[in-house]
Parts: structure tokens; sequence; C-alpha cells
């Protein structure tokens, strides 16, 4: 069966506007475009589930509240204590058959992801975020469910000064507003999409 | 702002929350058999206290999970939280 052509709701607001000429911008806003994202449900003490998703993509969910375990290009981010999100950069994640008692959900389209990076990015976050993004409190690997500028985001610290950020797709292009303009006073180059 | 403690989260924003009322109001056991009075009183009547209140919330913008949350009603003193499933159990 051919592949349904995918469509990214940051098309529209970023076509256009990507500006590589900015110099030393403080931040710098991409989107990123993982091929899959899984949703899970279930007890993590459950051996199917756990077997399921180490045999299907080489995950170990993280256990501990708001933080992320990666395995290659796929991560895995701490939802709540019986939900996580499984995204992957370049692979289709196929729900196992039988994943234990879990429940596993194709959310692929539900959510589009901005990269938002560079030395302002905290300053950026914190115009619209409650939450205290100093390393020392909010590390790389960790994430969190947190509203932005009133938009519900999934934020994740992937690398040192990179923050992915997950919003519902039917709000990107309110999110992008709101974003480009909470960035323009730092210097802001709109990056092409990353895959 | 309150700054509500989540037991799995940490200390974030009342935004982040919905309230879901006092912690330990409870249906009358045998619904088929209790009285009016008894239901009247569970759906409408609160205590209202002044000082320390068991209450429930949901962490809506964050975690998802119901809570249950010790607040003094008077400082907004808080003085802690625990998962609503296990509290619930544990009683």
């Amino acid at each position: 069966m051919p592949e349904a052509v995918r469509t990214y709701a940051f098309d529209a607001c970023a076509a256009g506007a990507e500006n590589s000429t900015v110099v030393a911008p403080g931040v710098t806003i991409a989107e990123r475009r993982p091929r899959s994202m899984l949703n899970v449900r279930g007890d993590p003490a459950d051996a199917g589930l756990a077997s399921a998703l180490r045999e299907s993509f080489n995950v170990t969910l993280p256990l501990e509240p708001n933080t992320v375990t990666a395995a290659g290009a796929t991560r895995a981010l701490w939802l709540g204590p019986d939900e996580w999100l499984l995204v992957s950069e370049r692979h289709a994640l196929q729900p196992p058959a039988s994943p234990g008692r879990g429940t596993l959900t194709d959310l692929s389209h539900g959510r589009a992801v901005l990269r938002l990076s560079g030395p302002d990015v905290r300053a950026v976050l914190a115009k619209g975020c409650g939450l205290d993004l100093h390393p020392r409190e909010f590390p790389v690997d960790r994430c969190a469910q947190t509203a932005i500028a009133k938009v519900s985001v999934i934020l994740d610290h992937v690398q040192p000064d990179v923050f992915d950020l997950y919003c519902p797709r039917s709000y990107a292009r309110s999110f992008w507003g709101w974003v480009t303009e909470a960035c323009a006073e730092y210097g802001c180059r709109i990056a092409p999409p990353a895959s | 702002m309150l700054s509500i403690p989540c037991p799995y989260c940490g200390p974030r924003d009342v935004t982040e929350f919905s309230y879901g009322g006092d912690g330990n109001v409870r249906p009358p056991t045998g619904p088929d058999a209790a009285s009016e009075a008894a239901w009247s009183a569970y759906v409408y009547l609160r205590a209202n206290p002044r000082g320390v209140h068991e209450e429930l919330w949901q962490h809506s913008a964050g975690c998802r999970r119901w809570i249950r949350v010790t607040r003094n009603t008077l400082t907004h003193e808080m003085h802690g939280s625990a998962p609503a499933r296990a509290s619930a159990a544990a009683s």
C-alpha cells in the first residue's frame, strides 16, 4: 500500500521565512519532522509490555518522572506513571502485535514539533513557561508537560541548549506566531526543517 | 500564584491544575438505601474549613494524574501531596 502523503503543520508558517543570513542568532528555530510517535500506556512492571518494547524498539521505558531514555534515533519520554511517548527520527514504529497488557497508539500526526536551539533559548522559553529550565534543575534528557504561552506543550531537553517542543498540530500556527515573536529580540534564524 | 507540589512532577504552577474539590467527600454507602438527605449532603454540603484542608487536584496540563493535596486554606501553605489512587486504597 503506498504511504499517504504526509503534510506538516509548520509548513505553512515556515515556508519562505527561512533566513540563513542572521549573524550570530540567539535562537535558531527549525521544524522537526520525526517519522513516528507512539503513545504507550501500561504497567511498567508488566513483563510482556517491557519485552515487547525491548524487542520491537530496543527501548527501556524511563521510570523516573519527567525523564527521557534514548536508544539510537528513538527517544522514550515519561508522560505519566503509566504513560510514555516514543519518538523516532527515522523509523516508522510499528506497534508490536502483543504488547503484553499495554496499549500502543500511533500519534505520529497528532503533534507538530519545533526545535529551538541557541544561547538565548531559555530566555525565550521563560517568557511563556513557568518551569525552572536552568540546567541544574532541568538537565539534558529531562522532559516536561506544561503550558507555554497557554498552549499545552511537551518539552524535551535534547542536548545542551537544544529543546524540542511538541505542540498539538492544530495549535501550530498560533504557537509559531508566539515563538517567532518571543525570539525576535535575540536575533532569530529560521532554519529549514530537520527530519 | 499557588505552587502545587505534584507527587510526580514536583512543584508546578496552579494554572497547570484543575481543582477537584474536597478530598474526603464520598457518596453514601448503599446508594439505593441511602436517604435523600444523605444524597443531598453528598452533593451540596461542604465544610469550608479555615485551615488545613485535604483536596483533590488533577495535574491536567502535566502528567494528568489525580492527586490529593493538603493545603492550608488560610495561608495557602502546602503540607504535601500524594497520588489520589494510593491514598484511596490506603483509606
